[in-house]
């Protein structure tokens, strides 16, 4: 057993270990510590005369169970049928991104584009359509597949409102500032990103929610 | 190495895991398998803080901000997280240490070990 085969195996045994957990960089850096923890242990066995074999089923009969230390790590956890989640989720950004691209459409129309406007809504609108097409199509391909998910979303939604508030602010000041200088820019034009961008807290927000409340997603008899 | 925390006591010691982490930390900044190592030594081999339970506190005690992890540089292997104790976490250590006093006192006392 050369040092590099040991590394290589403890690799795959704590990757084992998570195995069907929601990767975040949390987890990744846990992993990445108890492979350095595990290499070392077995080195210091092996250094006090401990056969390979024996320092890793020592390790492996402590490693048990990892219920723990991933509850402790994601917050509490959940199980759900990830692909279904996903296809609600897109489906719901499917209507949302309709009512969307149809005022967006109709504001086009009447700022001087006429029905050149579609050629704007249509691939906007298609934006949405094909993620949740895609969705559709792996959620009749794995319908039952599960997976744990953290129920703690604030870090995520934070960040998606955060982004869409920069986002936002920069538009709004930016049509403000340069709405008289160019012919071009002399209408309010800001609400379009700001209602675009929009989509990503609600897409989070709602999954948030699904994940929390929504019956349907939990798998029986767990 | 085998079966240690099936040992009478170790469910009580497990109560004293996060005094156990914060005092090693309060001598000085350690990483993980050190902390695992120093236990087993420092117990004479009767105790082993098997990875979940040990791994576990450090998360604990980081989100109540009571210890900080940070990388080491190390050249040769895997990167090693260190972990240093906080001012907070000498605080509640004395905290727990303290308490730990009076309920051994206690014990001894009704036990009839004194």
């Amino acid at each position: 057993m050369t040092e590099k085969k040991i590394e290589e195996s403890v690799h795959y045994f704590v990757r084992g270990l998570f195995r069907g957990i929601a990767e975040t960089e949390k987890i990744a850096e846990q992993r990445e510590e108890l492979e350095a923890h595990i290499n070392d242990r077995i080195a210091d066995s092996m250094a006090q005369g401990i056969s390979y074999e024996k320092a890793f089923s020592d390790v492996v009969a402590s490693l048990g169970n990892l219920d723990e230390l991933i509850d402790t790590i994601t917050g509490t956890r959940k199980k759900i049928y990830v692909k279904k989640a996903s296809l609600f989720m897109l489906t719901g950004g499917v209507i949302y991104g309709t009512i969307y691209m149809i005022a967006t459409g109709i504001w086009f129309y009447f700022h001087s584009f006429g029905f050149s406007a579609v050629y704007i809504a249509i691939p906007g609108w298609l934006g949405y359509a094909i993620p949740a097409l895609i969705a559709y199509i792996d959620y009749k391909r794995h319908p039952y597949t599960t997976a744990y998910v953290s129920l703690d979303f604030s870090e995520k939604i934070h960040a998606s409102i955060a982004g869409w508030l920069i986002i936002s602010i920069v538009c709004w000041i930016v049509n403000i500032l340069f709405i008289t200088t160019t012919s071009l820019l002399t209408v309010i034009w800001a609400w379009i990103p700001t209602a675009g961008i929009f989509t990503w807290p609600l897409m989070e927000a709602g999954y948030a929610w699904m994940v929390n409340h929504l019956k349907s997603l939990e798998p029986e008899g767990d | 190495m085998k079966d240690k925390n099936d040992t009478i006591g170790s469910d009580i010691i497990r109560g004293h895991i996060d005094t156990i982490v914060l005092t090693l930390l309060a001598e000085k900044d350690r990483y993980g398998y050190e902390v695992y190592k120093e236990v087993l030594t420092r117990s004479e081999g009767a105790y082993e803080l098997k990875e979940p339970s040990l791994y576990s506190a450090f998360r604990r005690l980081e989100g109540q901000g009571y210890i900080r992890a940070y990388w080491g540089e190390e050249t040769q292997g895997g990167r090693r997280k260190y972990y240093a104790i906080t001012d907070t976490g000498r605080d509640y250590c004395a905290q727990l240490r303290a308490e730990w006093q009076v309920a051994k006192r206690i014990l001894d006392t009704i036990l009839g070990e004194n």
